[in-house]
């Protein structure tokens, strides 16, 4: 049967042992047979003794179980929990606070070691899990900065695009400007092609009737020349002529004279006659001066005809020359009129190619523009997005260095923890920096 | 020796007369003929040629014949030294006649005019002792000399019959 009797009774009782000890202690030195005068301090030295040996012998009896507690308590708070959960204070017949004491140990040590196993495996998991943690938020750090890096190339690549695209942009405009320059070029070309063919035209025309007006020009020239050649026979023939009247005039002379002769012989009745022959002889003077008059005239004229030959044989080498120059050039206007025909056919073609090339141009300024609003959004929307990936980089940065940390004090828990042994085998294992660590894990930093 | 009529013959620059009564007719040939013995080596004239054309030989031009009458042509240009012109293609020549004898007188390119007798009564004739000259008349200060044709044929005949002087 236990019975549970306080402490502070047990001082009492042990007090009151102590002072009932030393009461007996004048009474037991004045059975001695020794000085009087030294009874009294014997008796008080007895006394003071025995009081302190009782005394010290309760202390020890009271205070024995609270240094094994106190043992108990040391071994645990420095982590020792190999000690079984059944603190015994069976031996002790008048239980006080110290079994109770006991009892909450073994119960603090149940739990305490309950408590520790837990948080060891909490820590263990909570070390895998930061470690693991730690490695997931390393490679999502890892892939933030592959993330930052591709969004800044993906902006710049947007920017460099956006850039190309502007430049495309003013390109295409550029060449909408030229293309509408080209189509008003065009126009004035076709314009002036037509016009070209037109007058082109009118000019084969008038050429053509200028080359029937050369034709009969020539087939004048021709005449001309059949009538310079008739002219010229005819001309040669004069001088038989003028030889036929020189001869008559000659001989009309002689006539004259040898009738003057006969009618100077006649004497005074041949004087009439003899003037009137001298008359015929002075006619036929004239008759042939003027002839030779006019064979001068028409050796002038025959010498102008035979230049005049001359010429018209030149002229009908320019001339034929000339004709075939003419049927060359009616070729050639011919040609220039097919060619300028096929230049404004085809300057026409340009011009609908180059309307088209316009609108196609104007198509393509459009698209550009949109391609260029969409790309400065796109270069806007990198932009937020390498924001967000920097935020997002900063904030893995921030939850890499919480895992960091959390890594730590998961070790740091370990380390704690492992303080605690549960089992005889268990050993404890402090790293070198372990005050500090303890220190800081108990500083909760 | 003013008598008749004269027909005037124009050699070079100067005028010869001869009587128009004298003159059978003026006639045109086309050529001289040459008698062979004008063309002989042996034929001697005192008269040198003045350029004549071939065969002729002193003042005699050559002959041609008139109605079947051989006449000898001279040249009195080449006789009195001044040179006649020569025509074109046809000669002319003013044939003199005296009896069965005929003379002809080349005449140059000038030709022929006639100086009539009421005019020479006019005239001053000076007779002149040269050969073949009768004399000279001068008219507005024009020197016509009066040939002596009798003289020149007698000397043509003896040239042509080769008698010396």
């Amino acid at each position: 049967m236990k019975i549970k009797v306080q402490i502070g009774y047990k001082f009492i009782i042990g007090f009151i042992l102590v002072v009932s000890t030393a009461a007996f202690a004048p009474r037991f030195v004045e059975a001695l047979d020794i000085a009087v005068w030294m009874k009294e301090p014997l008796a008080f030295l007895m006394a003071i003794l025995i009081g302190l040996i009782l005394g010290s012998i309760l202390t020890r009896t009271i205070t024995k179980d609270f240094r094994r507690l106190t043992t108990i308590a040391n071994d645990i708070s420095s982590g020792d929990l190999t000690r079984p959960d059944n603190i015994g204070m069976n031996g002790k017949i008048l239980e006080d606070e110290s079994t109770e004491l006991a009892a909450a140990l073994n119960v603090m040590l149940k739990n305490l070691k309950g408590l520790v196993n837990h948080i060891k495996d909490a820590a263990g998991n909570l070390f895998e899990a930061a470690e693991t943690l730690n490695t997931l938020v390393t490679k999502g750090h890892k892939t933030t900065e592959d993330i930052s890096t591709g969004t800044s190339k993906i902006f710049e690549g947007a920017l460099e695009q956006a850039g190309h695209v502007e430049n495309a942009s003013k390109t295409m405009g550029e060449m909408a400007k030229m293309s509408d320059d080209v189509s008003l070029r065009a126009t004035d070309m076709a314009a002036v092609a037509a016009q070209t063919r037109s007058s082109v035209q009118k000019s084969a025309a008038i050429s053509t009737s200028a080359l029937k007006k050369m034709e009969s020009i020539l087939h004048g020239v021709d005449s001309t020349k059949d009538m310079i050649i008739g002219l010229e026979e005819k001309l040669n023939n004069i001088p038989k002529i003028l030889d036929v009247i020189t001869h008559i005039s000659r001989q009309t002379d002689l006539l004259a004279i040898n009738a003057t002769i006969e009618a100077s012989k006649a004497g005074e009745h041949g004087r009439g006659f003899a003037i009137v022959a001298e008359e015929v002889r002075r006619f036929a003077d004239n008759t042939k001066r003027s002839v030779e008059d006019v064979a001068f005239i028409i050796k002038d004229i025959q010498a102008e005809v035979e230049r005049l030959v001359n010429a018209e044989a030149e002229s009908s080498a320019f001339t034929k020359e000339g004709r075939e120059d003419i049927n060359k050039v009616k070729e050639s206007l011919d040609e220039i009129t097919a060619f300028t025909s096929e230049v404004a056919d085809k300057a026409e073609n340009i011009l609908a190619l180059t309307q088209k090339q316009k609108q196609g141009g104007e198509t393509a300024v459009s698209l550009i523009e949109q391609i260029a609003h969409i790309a400065r959004d796109s270069v806007s929307a990198t932009e937020e997005v390498d924001t967000v990936v920097d935020g997002h980089k900063a904030s893995i940065e921030e939850v890499l260095a919480s895992a960091k940390k959390l890594s730590g004090f998961a070790d740091d828990l370990k380390r704690v923890v492992a303080r605690f042994k549960l089992e005889q085998g268990d050993v404890e294992i402090l790293p070198e920096n372990e005050p500090q660590a303890l220190e800081m894990a108990e500083r909760g930093v | 020796m003013t008598d008749g009529d004269k027909l005037l013959i124009y050699i070079d620059d100067k005028i010869f007369a001869v009587d128009a009564a004298a003159v059978a007719a003026v006639v045109e040939t086309e050529r001289f003929f040459m008698l062979p013995m004008l063309q002989s080596n042996s034929f001697s004239s005192p008269y040198p040629p003045h350029g004549g054309g071939q065969g002729e030989v002193g003042f005699i031009k050559g002959v041609i014949t008139r109605r079947g009458d051989v006449v000898v042509v001279v040249d009195i240009g080449d006789l009195f030294g001044s040179p006649s012109v020569q025509g074109e293609g046809r000669y002319k020549v003013a044939v003199l006649k005296k009896d069965a004898l005929c003379l002809g007188i080349y005449i140059g390119a000038k030709g022929l005019s006639f100086l009539w007798e009421e005019d020479l009564k006019n005239l001053e004739f000076k007779p002149l002792t040269g050969n073949y000259i009768q004399g000279m008349i001068d008219p507005s200060g024009k020197k016509i000399r009066i040939l002596d044709w009798q003289r020149i044929l007698e000397e043509t005949q003896r040239l042509v019959s080769g008698k010396r002087p």
